[in-house]
């Protein structure tokens, strides 16, 4: 059990999907972040202060990186 | 190996670090300024100080050595080893720390647990950044003088001499300001040597087709998921479970060095958006630190040491004038990794020993100089010992383990003190103490207990369990602090007890 035995038989291509699958829920969670969390310690908000545009970036560049691999 | 132009770089580079580091000193007169940079840091330096640290000159060395080994399958560690984590300290944890005004980790986990928790923490890393930086010294100093002929004792005293100053002066001003050079030296000479390397070979595809043509055992080469039974120590298992669900948190949510710098930001913004850029600039370090490996399969087949790859492809490929500026890197990635551990190791020591337990209410003036003293002492503690670790050669491995048993049981602690009110003080400590010591007895009987021959990934997962169940358990049949004390230091907790419906108004 120690080993994680019980997950020999998962073939590559699954165990692959489940890494997308962990950032497609990573970004899930980023777009349910409230909108106010965003800017906290801004005194002025620009489109570009917006930290889900650049958290969901990582999460498309990482993505297509296991995608590729 | 070196030519005039070479040395000259160097010499230049070190001597513009040690300016650079030197001009900071006038930014720092508190405490707050030499250990937190007068919270006044800008996102961008931060991420760039937060990635240049994490990677030391002999990573370049050892990760392309992997590669040449293993494959690509190394670079999980900076890809999935990071991201989410590297998120889910954005969001959720650096911002609590940094609201809460805290210096060092072991300090959120005493005002969370008790003070017990946090002196075991701080101990703990005050004891690993000391004896490391012996280590990475001596280990270094070896790797400049096989490469670049330059005697040990050399490269010791200039490295120390030149971080020491300006981080002794500058704190962690000029450790994150001088890293951001470093970060971009280290860049230029590395993505130089990869595209010089993939011009040698034909580029990618003709690299990718030459190394698969090699052998069935290539064949693996350029999967980032191996299957549970690989050779290699990266099965998909210990990836997901224990780097990306452990060992990445613990690194990126309960390491000093990388949490410090977040607590410089000149406000939550930036604190959280230092961390996302961290995580995109941490994506690109494969390409620096394991495409060289991969193109000296290529270039260099049948080597019996994968560690050879990189100083050989440099002999191999580089022009004068950018060897000096990869070695120039290479210092880079000892600097930064040296005046990261210099910095933290004198929060810890100041903050959480000397001022609770040896002199309590004196004034910011004497913790700012005993911070200052104890860079120097730290400093000299590593140059002293560094000579010891040529008897031992097994210890830099022993004191990457001795640290590796606290990871787990430090995430379990770190994810419910801010997750599980009903945490409590004992439950931490009963967590932090069983789940070190399933740790230990897990990686001492590792033969019983494992198949694969280098079980840390699973290590530091179980031992995260079983300081969990362990925090659970004992939590849930002792007492826990009060709502008022923990607001602020748990999830959304200060937001419900000010919220009206929530606090028994209208």
């Amino acid at each position: 059990m120690l080993n994680f035995d019980w997950l020999a038989g998962v073939p590559m291509d699954v165990a692959n999907g489940i890494f997308l699958v962990l950032f497609a829920l990573i970004g899930v969670a980023v777009l349910f972040v409230p909108k106010d969390y965003m800017y906290e310690g801004l005194k002025e908000i620009k489109w570009y202060h917006n930290l889900k545009i650049w958290a969901i970036g990582d999460l498309i560049f990482i993505s297509w990186v296991y995608y590729i691999f | 190996m070196l030519t005039g132009i070479d040395y000259f770089i160097v010499i230049a580079y070190l001597a513009g670090m040690l300016a650079l580091g030197y001009y900071f000193k006038k930014f720092v007169s508190s405490s707050e300024d030499y250990f937190l940079g007068g919270r006044s840091m800008p996102f961008w330096a931060i991420a760039m100080s937060i990635v240049v640290s994490d990677i030391g000159a002999l990573d370049f060395v050892g990760v392309s050595g992997q590669a040449y080994r293993f494959g690509i399958s190394p670079a999980n560690f900076d890809w999935i080893g990071s991201v989410p984590a590297m998120l889910l300290a954005a969001f959720i944890f650096v911002p609590y720390f940094w609201k809460a005004g805290i210096y060092t980790i072991p300090e959120y986990l005493g005002r969370r647990y008790n003070n017990k928790v946090r002196t075991l923490a701080s101990l703990t890393w005050i004891i690993f950044f000391a004896f490391n930086l012996g280590v990475l010294f001596w280990a270094s100093a070896v790797f400049l003088e096989a490469i670049m002929g330059w005697p040990v004792w050399l490269s010791i005293i200039l490295t120390a001499g030149v971080v020491g100053l300006y981080t002794y002066f500058g704190g962690i001003t000029a450790v994150v300001m001088t890293d951001v050079v470093q970060m971009i030296i280290m860049f230029v000479g590395g993505f130089t040597l990869v595209f010089l390397a993939f011009h040698h070979v034909g580029g990618w595809d003709a690299m990718v087709q030459k190394i698969t043509a090699l052998g069935p055992e290539y064949q693996n080469h350029f999967e980032l998921i191996q299957p549970t039974d690989t050779p290699t120590p990266f099965p998909w298992t210990g990836i997901l479970f224990g780097l990306t669900f452990v060992m990445a948190n613990a690194y990126m949510i309960g390491n000093q060095t990388v949490v410090q710098r977040c607590l410089t930001a000149k406000n939550e913004w930036h604190a959280k958006m230092s961390m996302i850029m961290a995580a995109f600039l941490k994506m690109l370090i494969p390409v620096l630190v394991l495409f060289p490996g991969l193109v000296a399969i290529v270039m260099l087949p049948g080597l019996d040491d994968g560690d050879k790859a990189l100083p050989l492809m440099i002999k191999e490929i580089l022009p004068p004038g950018l060897i000096g500026l990869m070695f120039s890197a290479f210092f880079a990635g000892l600097m930064s990794s040296i005046d990261s551990m210099l910095n933290s190791t004198a929060t810890l020591w100041t903050k959480d020993i000397y001022q609770p337990y040896i002199k309590k209410d004196a004034d910011d003036k004497h913790y700012l100089k005993v911070g200052k003293i104890t860079t120097a002492v730290i400093l000299l503690f590593g140059i002293a010992t560094a000579p010891v670790s040529s008897s031992f050669p097994g210890i830099y491995v022993a004191i990457q383990t001795f640290l590796s048993f606290f990871q787990g049981p430090i995430f379990a602690l770190l994810f419910l003190g801010i997750f599980w009110k009903r945490a409590t003080q004992w439950g931490g400590l009963a967590g932090l103490v069983i789940g070190i010591g399933s740790s230990a007895t897990l990686h001492i009987f590792s033969d019983q207990f494992f198949t694969i021959q280098d079980p840390f990934l699973y290590v530091s997962w179980w031992s995260f369990v079983v300081g969990f169940v362990v925090t659970v358990s004992v939590s849930l049949f002792s007492a826990p602090h009060d709502d008022t004390r923990l607001s602020g230091l748990v999830y959304r907790l200060a937001e419900k007890m000010n919220s009206p419906k929530l606090a028994g108004g209208k």
